[in-house]
């Protein structure tokens, strides 16, 4: 997939962690833990809101286009 | 009446069928020594004959019966070397069938539905009904084992879904 989700960055700028984040927003850590490593298919607008709530940004900060495949993705 | 999961239906079949596959195993070794002897072993004709000789001769007229079964003694050797390995391979499909089923019933039991395993089993299972239907001539079960095919592919659709549900965050 083309679009990269860069919550770490946002995460790591508002210094909070995944446990922490994962807490605030009512998810699973290893939930959010799929949308960090880029497994996840989709993303609920709910979750999205949610994100964008606690970490006080605009869903344009945690998503990103690349137009490029990534060499990981190009493996699979 | 709980379907899935512990104390459900699944759990009892689960039971039911591991219970089934074992006896199935024993009886169809039993099955197999029985036929061998029916079709292999001439039978002995003298009362008065001494030790396995004399098993023989009371497995021959004790148990004798009106049974077309013994008719095989008439048959041409490449006949009987024939349908030996032909009844162990529908006997292997069959046990194989109850022991798929077992484990598919077991996933069901763990609550885990729609998972790649559970179409592999049900594809093989159904696969297996229609070679056992078609070799033991029972048209009847065709149909089973299409319906199942059908099913499994409905599995596979499950499994994309739930694959798709899981990663979405």
């Amino acid at each position: 997939m083309s679009i990269i989700f860069r919550i770490d960055r946002v995460m790591a700028d508002r210094k909070i962690s995944l446990g922490e984040l994962a807490k605030r927003i009512d998810l699973t850590n290893s939930n959010l833990s799929i949308l960090k490593t880029g497994k996840a298919r989709a993303i609920r607008i709910e979750t999205l809101n949610a994100i964008c709530r606690e970490l006080e940004c605009q869903p344009g900060d945690l998503l990103e286009y690349a137009e490029k495949k990534e060499p990981e993705e190009e493996k699979k | 009446m709980k379907y899935l999961g512990e104390k459900s239906l699944s759990s009892v079949l689960n039971i039911l069928l591991k219970i089934i596959f074992y006896i199935s195993i024993v009886v169809s070794v039993i099955f197999m020594v029985i036929l061998f002897i029916i079709m292999f072993i001439e039978p002995v004709t003298d009362p008065n004959s001494i030790g396995i000789n004399q098993l023989n001769y009371k497995f021959f007229h004790e148990f004798r019966s009106d049974n077309k079964v013994w008719e095989m003694q008439k048959f041409p050797l490449l006949a009987k070397i024939f349908i030996l390995p032909y009844v162990l391979i529908v006997i292997g499909f069959i046990i194989n069938i109850i022991r798929k089923s077992q484990q598919f019933f077991k996933n069901l039991r763990n609550n885990v539905v729609f998972i790649q395993t559970n179409v592999e089993l049900l594809q093989n299972i159904s696969k297996m009904v229609i070679i056992v239907s078609i070799m033991t001539l029972d048209f009847g079960s065709i149909l089973i084992g299409l319906i199942l095919l059908v099913l499994t592919e409905i599995f596979k659709n499950g499994t994309v879904l739930q694959e798709e549900q899981d990663l979405t965050v």
